[in-house]
Formats: C-alpha cells, sequence, structure tokens
C-alpha cells in the first residue's frame, strides 16, 4: 500500500511543481498617483443574492508601491436566520485612478473581488464573490476610522 | 487380431492420460486405470491426448459442448467416441457412439449441466475418447471455466433493539459469502444525523472465503439530543463500490433515564456560556433549545438565547459555543401540518418568491395530493426592524395526473436596497412525461420600477445511471424581487459510465438586472469531470471548467473569468486516507471605470492541494497544504501558500467514567515575502460530568482578527450544558411485565426473572421493558399490549398466549440445532473420517436466508442459535478429495418451542462401475 501511495503522490506533487515554475506572469500596469489609503476603515456591506445577509467590521490597509495597497479584513456575517460567523482575512488591491479602488478580500477559497469610488473619506461599491450559479454579490460602504 | 482388454474404470469414467490429468489437477475426484494382468504383459498402445475443449458457464446452468474429432483422426472412416465423466458435472446424452463421415468436419455434441456449488474457475469435467477403425485414439479433455457469481447476505440477529439517548450500543451482524468465489467486501452503517458509527471502521476491507461466514459487531454512539421514538439504521456490504448486501435494525431511542417511552417529551437544553476576547469584558449569556415529542404526533422545536444583536465583535465568540443572536423561533411539527412562530420564513417558487424570511408565522397544511402554506411575517435582518411585509400563500391540488399549484404573495423589505415583489403565479407538475417530472409556471410580477410576466420551466430526470437537469426561468425585476436571477438557465447531467467510470456536466448562464448595488450581473460556465476508481482504495479525477462574470455598476464595469483544469487523486485504506490535486488556470481581469479608461490582465495560475489524515475512532487527525500561484493584478498574491494540521474529537482521558476530547489545530499562512506571514491556532475541550451536565471550552486566534480598539488575541468561550427529558401529558398508566417462561407453563414461576430492554406496543405507545422486566404506558388506548418479537435476542420467541389481564408477556427460550453426519458403512472404507471435516452444513430458511453452521467435530456441525422458523439442510461437499452425496430429499426442520432433535444424514459415496472394453466392438459389459 505504502509504495503505490507514496508514488502517486510524489507523482502529484512533481507535477504540480512543474506547473507552478512554468506559471508566473507580470503584466505590466501603469503606475499611478494616489491619494493614501493607508489607514483603519469602518466596513459595512450586504448582499441580496442568494440570501439577504449582512456584514459589519474593520478593514486595516497599508499602501504599496505603485498605487497598490495591501491589508487585513476582518467582518462579522449575519444571515437571516440569525447565525453569526466571523470572516476574516488578508486584503490586496489596488487604485486605479484618483478615485476607483480594485481589491480582493481573500476571505474564503473564493475571493470577494471588490470594486468602488473613493469620494473624501469613504468609498462606495459593489462586490462580487465567484461567478458560478447563485454568486454572492451585494453592496459595501467603508469609511475611514477616526484617528484615536 | 487385437488383445483383449479390460478395463477398470473408477467414477463412471474411462483413463485419463497423465499430461489430461495434469491439466484437471483440481478436480476433487479421481480417475485410475487397471488392467488385467494379461493386458499388462503387452504395452497399450499410446493414447494421443488433444487440446482440451473449454466452455464457459454459470452454476445451475447447462451448456452444450462441440467436440470436433482431432485432426489426427480426421481422415478415418469410422471415429466412435466414449465419455468418460468424473462425476463433477453430469453430461447429458449418449456416452458412446460412433461418428459417420460426411463432408463437413465431424464433431460431437454434448451437454454439460454445470453444477450448483461449482466454484469460479476452470474445472475439469469429463473426457472424449475418440476411436478409428485402426485402433488409433485420441483423446479430448473438456473443461467449464465457471463463472464467478457474487452472492454476500448479511443478517443481523436482532431486528429491534432498544437504546438511549448518550448511550454506546453495539448489534452483532454476520456477514456470509454464498457466491461460488472468494470475495472482498466493505461494511459501511447508515444512520441518523447526529449518530456516530464506531465500528465498522470505514473502509475496512472484509475478505470472505466461499461459504466462509464473519460475525462482527455494529457499534454505535447514540446523540444526547436523540429524540425519543424508532430510528433505522442499515448495514451495507459493498464490493467494487456497489452495495451488494443490506440489513437493517430499528432502534428504539429510550429517554436517558431508561424509562417508557410514551411519557417522553422534548429533550430541554440549557446552556451557560461566557466569552472573553481582545475587546476586553467578559460577557455571558443563556440559550434554551428543546427537541422532541410532545405528544404521539406533534415534535417541537424550539431555541432562543439571551444574546442580544448588539454584541458586536462577542458575538463570534459565543457563535463557538453554538449561541446566536437569533430571535426565538418555535416549530412544531406533525406528518400531516407544521406550524412555525418566531423568526421563520418561506421559498414559494423561482417566479413567486425564495429566501423570503422574517418574525412571524409559518404553516402548511396537508391532505392526500392537497396541501397548503401560508407565511406573514416581518423582514428582519442583522437585528435590525424592518418595517415592510412578508405575506404569502400557496396551494397545490392535484388534477388528473398532475399537480396544479397557485401562488399570491406580497414580499417588501422596506430597509435601503431591500426587496420587493407582488406576484400571483400558477404552475403544474407533472410527474410522467419522458421518465421524467416536468414543471412550469407562469406568474405576474410586480416589482421596484416596474412588473412584467415571468415563466419558468424546468425537467428532472434521475435513474441509477444518470441523472438530467434543465432550468429555465425569467423572472423581470430578479433577485431585487426575490428571484435568483432575472434570466437564469441551468443545464446539468451525469452518467455512470461503468462501475468504476462515471462523468457530469454542466452548463450555466444568468443575468441579474434587479440587484440594488448593481446595474446588471451576468455569470457564465461551464464545467466537465470524470472520476475513474481505479481499485477500491484509489480514485483518480479529472475537470476542467470555465467561468466568467460581468458586472456593471456606479462606480464602473469590472468582470473576471477562469478557467482551470485539474487533476486529483484520492486513497482510502482502512483509517487512512490521502487526496492530492493539482491544477493549471488562466485568470483573466477587466475593469472599466467611470471616465470609460479600459484596465486589464491577465495571468496563468497554479496550484496544488493535498491531504492526509485519519478518522477512526480515535477521533480525526489531518495535514494539509495548499499552494498557488498567479500573475500580478489579477485578484491573487503572486505566490501564497498555507499549510495545517488538525485534531478533531480526540479521546485523551476519561472523567466520571466519561470520555474527554479534545480538538487542535494550527494553520499557518505565508506569502513568500510579499507580506508577513501569519498563524491561527484553535482548540477545543469537550467532556460529560455527573447529573446530566456537559462542559466545552473553545479557544481560538486567529492573526486576521481586528478588535474594535486594533488589539487581537485569543478569544475563549466555556459552556455548560444541561439537558433535561421533560415528560409528556400523561393521562393513565398501565403497568405490565415481560418474563421468560422456563417451563413453557405460560405462568411467571418463582425463578422466573423479568426480560429488560424488550419493545411493547400498545396502540399507537411504545414501552420497553426495565431492568425487572416491567413495562409501563401512560396514554388512554384500550389495545392489549404486543411484545415486539423483533426485539427478542436470537433464540427466544414470545409465547403464543399472549398477554394475561395483569400485561404479564411470556417468552420462551429455543434450542440449539445439531447436525450429525457419517459415511455410509458401505462406503466407509473408502471415506477417511478426516474427510467429514471439509463438509459445510447450511440451512435456508423460508425467506431465502443461508446460516452455515459451526463445525463442531467430524461429523457434527451445530447451529447455536436459529430463529424460529422453518430450515432446509443443505451441505457443500465441494472440499471433499472424495465425492460424496446426500440420497434423497434434503432434511428439513422447524425451530420454535421446545428442542430440537439432531438431524442425522448418512452421506453415500458415488457408485463404482466395472466397464469391460471389447476394442473391436466397442461394447461394454459389466459384471
Amino acid at each position: 500500500m505504502i509504495a503505490p501511495f507514496a508514488r502517486c503522490t510524489a507523482t502529484l506533487l512533481l507535477a504540480g511543481t512543474v506547473a507552478l515554475a512554468g506559471c508566473a506572469s507580470t503584466p505590466d500596469q501603469p503606475c499611478v498617483n494616489i491619494p493614501g489609503l493607508s489607514g483603519t476603515w469602518q466596513y459595512q456591506g450586504t448582499a441580496t443574492s442568494p440570501e439577504p445577509i449582512t456584514l459589519g467590521g474593520t478593514l486595516v490597509l497599508q499602501a504599496g508601491e505603485c498605487g497598490t495597497f495591501d491589508g487585513t479584513i476582518d467582518l462579522l456575517e449575519q444571515d437571516q436566520n440569525g447565525a453569526t460567523d466571523r470572516v476574516a482575512g488578508p486584503v490586496h488591491g489596488q487604485m486605479l485612478d484618483a478615485k476607483s479602488v480594485q481589491f480582493d478580500a481573500f476571505l474564503d477559497a473564493t475571493a470577494s473581488q471588490h470594486f468602488g469610488t473613493l469620494a473624501g473619506d469613504s468609498v462606495t461599491g459593489t462586490w462580487v464573490e465567484g461567478s458560478d450559479p447563485g454568486a454572492a454579490s451585494g453592496s459595501f460602504t467603508m469609511r475611514r476610522a477616526p484617528a484615536p | 487380431m487385437r488383445a483383449r482388454r479390460s478395463i477398470l474404470l473408477l467414477a463412471a469414467g474411462v483413463l485419463l492420460p497423465a499430461s489430461a490429468a495434469a491439466q484437471s489437477a483440481a478436480r476433487p475426484a479421481r480417475i485410475a486405470l487397471v488392467r488385467d494382468a494379461a493386458d499388462t504383459a503387452r504395452p497399450a498402445p499410446p493414447v494421443a491426448t488433444a487440446a482440451p475443449v473449454m466452455v464457459r458457464g454459470a452454476p445451475r446452468s447447462f451448456q452444450v459442448v462441440r467436440v470436433p474429432v482431432p485432426a489426427e483422426l480426421a481422415n478415418s472412416h469410422t471415429v466412435s467416441f466414449r465419455i468418460a465423466t468424473n462425476g463433477i458435472a453430469p453430461v447429458l446424452g449418449a456416452r458412446s457412439g460412433e461418428l459417420q463421415p460426411n463432408a463437413g468436419s465431424r464433431a460431437l455434441l454434448l451437454t454439460v449441466a454445470v453444477p450448483a456449488r461449482a466454484r469460479a474457475g476452470d474445472l475439469s469435467v469429463a473426457a472424449v475418447r475418440f476411436r478409428d477403425e485402426n485402433g488409433r485414439e485420441v483423446e479430448v479433455p473438456i473443461m467449464v471455466s465457471v463463472a464467478p457469481i457474487q452472492q454476500i447476505e448479511i443478517t443481523i440477529d436482532e431486528t429491534l433493539r432498544a437504546v438511549k439517548a448518550g448511550d454506546i450500543t453495539a448489534v452483532r451482524y454476520r456477514i456470509i459469502n454464498a457466491g461460488n468465489a472468494v470475495d472482498t467486501v466493505t461494511v459501511r452503517a447508515v444512520t441518523p444525523p447526529g449518530w456516530e458509527v464506531l465500528e465498522p471502521l470505514p473502509g475496512e476491507q472484509i475478505e470472505l472465503p466461499i461459504h466462509g461466514q464473519l460475525e462482527r459487531q455494529l457499534r454505535l454512539r447514540v446523540p444526547e439530543s436523540a429524540a425519543t421514538g424508532s430510528e433505522a439504521v442499515r448495514l451495507l456490504a459493498e464490493s467494487q463500490g456497489r452495495v451488494v448486501a443490506s440489513a437493517a435494525i430499528s432502534l428504539q431511542v429510550l429517554s436517558r433515564d431508561g424509562t417508557a417511552t410514551a411519557s417522553d417529551g422534548p429533550l430541554l437544553t440549557v446552556g451557560a456560556a461566557t466569552v472573553t476576547g481582545p475587546w476586553g469584558a467578559t460577557r455571558a449569556a443563556l440559550s434554551f433549545n428543546a427537541q422532541g415529542p410532545i405528544s404521539d404526533q406533534i415534535q417541537l422545536y424550539a431555541r432562543a438565547s439571551t444574546l442580544g444583536h448588539n454584541a458586536g465583535l462577542s458575538g463570534y465568540g459565543f457563535s463557538l459555543a453554538g449561541i446566536y443572536a437569533a430571535p426565538p423561533s418555535l416549530r412544531l411539527m406533525s406528518p400531516h401540518w407544521q406550524a412555525g412562530f418566531g423568526l421563520t420564513g418561506a421559498s414559494f417558487s423561482d417566479l413567486s418568491g425564495v429566501n423570503a424570511a422574517g418574525t412571524g408565522v409559518s404553516g402548511s397544511v396537508q391532505r392526500g395530493k392537497l396541501r397548503a402554506s401560508v407565511l406573514a411575517a416581518r423582514p428582519e435582518l442583522g437585528g435590525v426592524a424592518d418595517s415592510g411585509s412578508l405575506f404569502g400563500a400557496q396551494v397545490t391540488a392535484p388534477v388528473g395526473p398532475a399537480e396544479v399549484t397557485t401562488t399570491v404573495t406580497h414580499l417588501v423589505e422596506a430597509s435601503e436596497g431591500g426587496r420587493q415583489l407582488d406576484a400571483v403565479a400558477l404552475g403544474a407538475r407533472s410527474p410522467e412525461i419522458l421518465d421524467g417530472v416536468l414543471s412550469a409556471e407562469l406568474a405576474r410580477r410586480g416589482y421596484t420600477g416596474g412588473s412584467g410576466f415571468g415563466w419558468a420551466t424546468s425537467y428532472e430526470r434521475r435513474t441509477s445511471r444518470d441523472a438530467i437537469r434543465l432550468r429555465l426561468t425569467h423572472a423581470p425585476g430578479g433577485s431585487g424581487a426575490f428571484a435568483r436571477a432575472t434570466n437564469d438557465l441551468l443545464l446539468s447531467g451525469s452518467r455512470v459510465l461503468s462501475q468504476r467510470v462515471a462523468v457530469n456536466g454542466s452548463l450555466w448562464r444568468s443575468r441579474d438586472d434587479g440587484r440594488a448595488s448593481l446595474g446588471r450581473l451576468a455569470t457564465n460556465g461551464w464545467a466537465l469531470s470524470s472520476h475513474f476508481q481505479a481499485s477500491q482504495t484509489t480514485t483518480l479525477g479529472l475537470d476542467w471548467r470555465h467561468s466568467d462574470f460581468e458586472a456593471d455598476a456606479a462606480a464602473g464595469g469590472f468582470g473576471t473569468g477562469e478557467s482551470e483544469l485539474t487533476a486529483s487523486l484520492r486513497l482510502r485504506r482502512g483509517i487512512w486516507y490521502a487526496d492530492g490535486a493539482a491544477s493549471i488556470g488562466q485568470t483573466t481581469r477587466t475593469i472599466t471605470v467611470p471616465d470609460g479608461t479600459p484596465f486589464a490582465a491577465s495571468a496563468p495560475r497554479s496550484g496544488l492541494r493535498a491531504a492526509l489524515g485519519m478518522n477512526g475512532l480515535r477521533g480525526t487527525i489531518e495535514a494539509t497544504a495548499r499552494l498557488d500561484r498567479s500573475g500580478q493584478s489579477v485578484g491573487q498574491f503572486p505566490l501564497q501558500g498555507e499549510f495545517g494540521i488538525r485534531g478533531e474529537r480526540i479521546p485523551v482521558a476519561r472523567m466520571a467514567g466519561a470520555p474527554v476530547y479534545i480538538s487542535a489545530g494550527i494553520d499557518r499562512y505565508t506569502w513568500f515575502g510579499e507580506r508577513a506571514g501569519a498563524t491561527a491556532l484553535s482548540a477545543g475541550i469537550t467532556t460529560d460530568l455527573a447529573m446530566g451536565l456537559s462542559l466545552s471550552l473553545s479557544a481560538e486566534r486567529n492573526p486576521f482578527f481586528i478588535g474594535a480598539n486594533g488589539r487581537r488575541g485569543w478569544i475563549v468561550a466555556i459552556k455548560l450544558e444541561h439537558a433535561t427529558r421533560l415528560p409528556r401529558p400523561i393521562n393513565q398508566t398501565f403497568h405490565g411485565m415481560v418474563y421468560q417462561d422456563r417451563n413453557g407453563n405460560g405462568l411467571r414461576d418463582p425463578g422466573e426473572t423479568g426480560l429488560a430492554g424488550l419493545v411493547v406496543h400498545r396502540g399507537p405507545e411504545t414501552a420497553v421493558t426495565r431492568k425487572d422486566g416491567s413495562y409501563s404506558f401512560s396514554g388512554s388506548s384500550n389495545s392489549a399490549p404486543m411484545l415486539d418479537a423483533r426485539s427478542l435476542p436470537a433464540g427466544m420467541i414470545a409465547s403464543s398466549s399472549g398477554p394475561d389481564a395483569h400485561g404479564s408477556i411470556a417468552v420462551l427460550g429455543v434450542a440449539t440445532v445439531t447436525v450429525e453426519f457419517s459415511v455410509a458403512p458401505e462406503d466407509s472404507a473408502r471415506v477417511p473420517a478426516a474427510e467429514l471435516s471439509r463438509v459445510i452444513v447450511m440451512a435456508h430458511d423460508s425467506l431465502g436466508r443461508t446460516w452455515v453452521a459451526r463445525a463442531d467435530q467430524p461429523g457434527r456441525a451445530m447451529f447455536d442459535a436459529l430463529p424460529p422458523g422453518r430450515y432446509t439442510v443443505d451441505l457443500d461437499l465441494a472440499d471433499l478429495t472424495e465425492p460424496l452425496r446426500m440420497e434423497g430429499a434434503a432434511p428439513t426442520f422447524v425451530v420454535g418451542t421446545g428442542s430440537v432433535a439432531p438431524i442425522r444424514i448418512e452421506l453415500h459415496a458415488r457408485p463404482i462401475r466395472f466397464h469391460t472394453i471389447t476394442p473391436d466392438s466397442n461394447t461394454d459389459t459389466q459384471p
């Protein structure tokens, strides 16, 4: 049992490693001069499909190079049956121009793709998670948290 | 003139030369030649042996065999033949004769009856010796390739068992290979949700010799929350992924205190939890759950908690303890109606509204094929009161073979971004079109900003080998009006190509214009996948899929397309398992900002997944790894990995007789320098305490959690829970007794003890006897109590006299059955006594089940505890080297009250026939 087991696993790992090694690609992106997104943001969101949920929590961002930013998102999610879940994970995104913000929140195996507009100290937009039948989607608003 | 030869043929056969004998080494019977003294003085003419003639056949079948005249004799004018059998398989037709010359090739046709007990494999059954006018002889062996017949039987000695909530119960079962080949099976148990199967272990391979039987044990842990009543557990024996045998047992669930079930009410569970975390103050909450019968027909499900919607981040800590900030809810269910109060909801149809939920009432009632349901509630989401309203009613009535459904709904969520729908719908469902179910619905839909007609149709067919589903929907207003989407197409199908290969595919296309935050969302995609079961332990998979979405919103448009090819491998061996998958794909993103400037990026991606673990009596332990690589600007980090190890429900100690279980996990996330790595930790411990209390502790440290004040740290939840079985309303009590009537006089004499754990019915009520054999009923039925014979141990039956005036029921034991078999005196010299140890004794009952006796000593076998019934004895003599047979009809016996006299069988050797062959005349004379 051990021999075929190990052989199959090794073959699979080797194939995957080869695939990983050959798949790196970094397309060029225009570098934009952006206002700073660094800081703490309060996040509120809803979804209407496939079923209503509410989302609320915190987003902490740090600006990177060329309009990109990284961070962490921590949300409480509640469905219409009252079940509560806390979803949290890394965030990775970029400013496309002076107002348009795009980022992904990795709350699960599938990223939630956010796209919004920056106006002052708030970002308003929409999010879509996945593209399978019944893909979840909704709206969100981020407001910059006051400095402590 | 040739010398006359005398040939002694044993077992009605002729000589098989050494080469032929070697080919038929597997046969149990012997064929030998003895020549007289005169004959031995001269060398015997050589007998050539041709290649054997092989024919395939199943047991109990007749096979016509064509035996061509060997090439060596093809030109001979006259060819005679003689058929010799070895007693294994009867050969029908003339045993000897002559084949006349003709223009074509000459051949002998004979019919072989393949024995019912023939074992799989090649079997030498006869030989045909051809002889021409010149005395040349050629022998052709006849072989039957016996096809394997799979016949696995699984039997549970009991058909009804009483168990208590929270207990571990063990039930013995036997698995028998009644086929003609060695077989290997796995056994798994199908239980009600929440029940834990301790034995059989998942994936354990059981090898069964021919006519072999094994006794095994089914061990189950009944959950504390199990409602009293009858539950079914099925045992499935599987071979090559296919169910080959099954058996079932009914389990009568008692309350924890083991009292009669008729008075058991709902199980009330009260929990008290406290949580601490980075938010600062320690918080506490109570939870209440009730589940179980409040009458013979009505089940209650209710829950409530003191946790408010303002719990904030501590709400997640309470969720670790299973406490949620949900409005209280209560549901009553009976076979013909349901009612819900408090937090409730309904999904009527794609056109008349799905996922409508709020605080209010809902209900449904069914009378035959007539059904009706209603909803009246106020929307509530996330603890925020909504001034809208949810009203709906649906009636379904039979019209000929079809069903017609009418629905009226008024669904309004008044909060910002809420949904709205006013619909009147008429639908029909026919179960008899193209072997599937065809449904259609038409509706007038009114929604925010418009109205229109919607239509929907679906077709669904499912067989054991394939399944197909098609759904087409047009619902104006889309998800903003309680639909899944505005336009929706879904086509999916699957097919089992063989026992090892299955394929499935799906195609979807959806467009939604009704989402408040999106102008339009369109999703498209397809997926193809196949699974190949290479062996019982190994499954290979290949998946190919593409999906994309495009969204338009006030901020602009954005979309993503993804294609992916994944190869996977799944290994199972006993309690161990390993999963692996490798994938490659391409991701494309497009974004258009409000001024029209497009942004696009595309990059390949690849990934690896692996998991190695065990899942057994000692809990679950699993190690996982995940590695993903992607390009920039397509929604992924360039390289990210996740590695984890976890253990769940691992028993580590016992406290006051109850096991203590721990769970723990650690996950490491890394981005290989792109950003700082992170480690998540979790741990838990659960155990039962005295007096019906249970304790659980859960702790979690998630590096992505951000406290309201930016602090991170451990979240710890401790919960103490107590479960109490509430009584049902009691009208009157009836007491009785079940005892073992050892002398069969129908009266309970001193020393005749009561029998515990037996099930007694009275009208709609059910009770189980206590340790002293007593039972009681609390209902008002006037029916006589009846002992459920299925709950009796093997070897016991209820007295036919029934209960007396005091409710006393007598149970009688039955005896074991002994079968003794011996060789007839005239044959005893030829058959050594040790040969009898190879005899397998079986009995077939009136239901067709096979019971295999335990070999006690050569010549004796015992059935230890046969249930009552009529049996026919059957002997498997295939393992004997000397053929024996049972003359006359197979003995039968009846197991009932009293003992069964030993069954005695005399076995006889096959008769010896003496043949004298005259080479010139080819005639036989028998002395």
